[in-house]
């Protein structure tokens, strides 16, 4: 187990997951600053990376979880917690895009129709 | 019985003098042009040549079964009975248009007069193959049948507009319209008429023609009567 873990840390998943993680760390703060995100959105994103870069220094966090649910190792722990996470991101997505293109719709025909009333067409 | 005739455009801005032209007089104060966003200058064009046609300019472009709705809702904003839908590409005659109206004044309880072109028109073999696979599924699946569900020459009661109103934003818009219809049972006639191609490549191509298949299964399932 004690060699896995080794093994592990020293992972070239394990450096890029703390790379990428800090990195979006820096990018959420940068979002933050230019107010492309308000401070509820900021605080979700910082709390998911930095989970993130802590689960990644120190994987044997989520150890006990492991046999609890019946993973065989910790990094299939990660790619379903992962594949969860991608899912509903995308689904919210989905959703928020969905909802703006109906919006968008109804503003486009709306003022399309009120332009037509002030123009000097036949119906006034 | 007062009625409006909407033609969706888009980048149709070299047919629309002999569009708008080829109406007649008495049917000129019942068009409504939808502009479906068009990049080639058509608002311009409309709002310098022909002023006094009505016209609807959506900034972006929606679809045409948005087109459509915009187009629908200002008919019934002017308390039009009757709602006419043509195609801008001239590929429909004006002239037809008294024979769509006829029908409602002779049967007070018709919703839906389809037109249905006419066999032998210069239709491309793989419009006529789709067209005809789309419409015998309809007819098997929903128990309505017509002989050409893909013809944009229609019109309906504006009474009945809430029973047929699509969520469709593109051409499957005319196709969801007949499956709601359908689906509420309303009376409907079918009257063949002339149809003329000047571009082949414009409207429904085969992947707008296997969504249109894949919506009509989805529909099957989930509009309700």
């Amino acid at each position: 187990m004690e060699t896995n873990y080794t093994q592990m840390i020293h992972s070239g998943i394990q450096t890029t997951t703390i790379a990428f993680s800090i990195f979006m760390i820096y990018f959420t703060y940068f979002c933050y600053k230019r107010k492309y995100f308000k401070i509820g959105a900021t605080i979700g994103w910082l709390v998911a990376f930095i989970a993130l870069t802590i689960g990644s220094l120190f994987p044997s966090i989520l150890e006990p979880f492991i046999e609890v649910l019946g993973f065989a190792r910790l990094f299939d722990l990660y790619s379903i917690l992962g594949f969860i996470f991608l899912t509903i991101v995308t689904f919210t997505n989905f959703l928020q895009v969905h909802k703006l293109q109906n919006k968008l719709d109804s503003l486009i025909q709306d003022q399309a129709i009120e332009e037509s009333k002030n123009s000097n067409s036949l119906d006034g | 019985m007062s009625y409006r005739i909407i033609v969706p455009i888009f980048n149709e801005q070299k047919h629309l003098s002999q569009l708008i032209k080829s109406f007649k007089k008495q049917h000129l104060s019942s068009l409504i042009l939808v502009n479906d966003g068009s990049t080639d200058n058509t608002a311009e064009f409309l709002a310098k040549n022909y002023p006094k046609v009505t016209a609807l300019h959506h900034k972006i472009n929606l679809g045409k079964g948005k087109a459509l709705e915009t187009g629908t809702k200002k008919a019934i904003s002017q308390k039009a009975d009757v709602i006419i839908f043509m195609d801008g590409d001239l590929q429909h005659k004006p002239t037809d248009i008294n024979r769509f109206l006829r029908p409602f004044a002779r049967d007070p309880d018709l919703k839906l007069v389809f037109g249905a072109r006419k066999i032998g028109t210069n239709m491309h073999f793989s419009s006529f193959f789709g067209n005809k696979l789309l419409t015998v599924t309809i007819n098997l699946l929903f128990r309505y049948f017509l002989n050409d569900t893909q013809c944009g020459f229609r019109a309906f009661r504006s009474s009945a507009f809430q029973q047929i109103q699509w969520q469709s934003s593109g051409y499957s818009a005319e196709t969801e319209m007949i499956i709601r219809a359908a689906k509420n049972r309303l009376k409907y006639k079918e009257i063949p008429i002339d149809t003329i191609y000047l571009e082949q490549h414009k409207g429904t191509h085969f992947i707008d023609g296997i969504i249109i298949m894949l919506k009509i299964i989805l529909w099957k399932l989930t509009i309700p009567k």
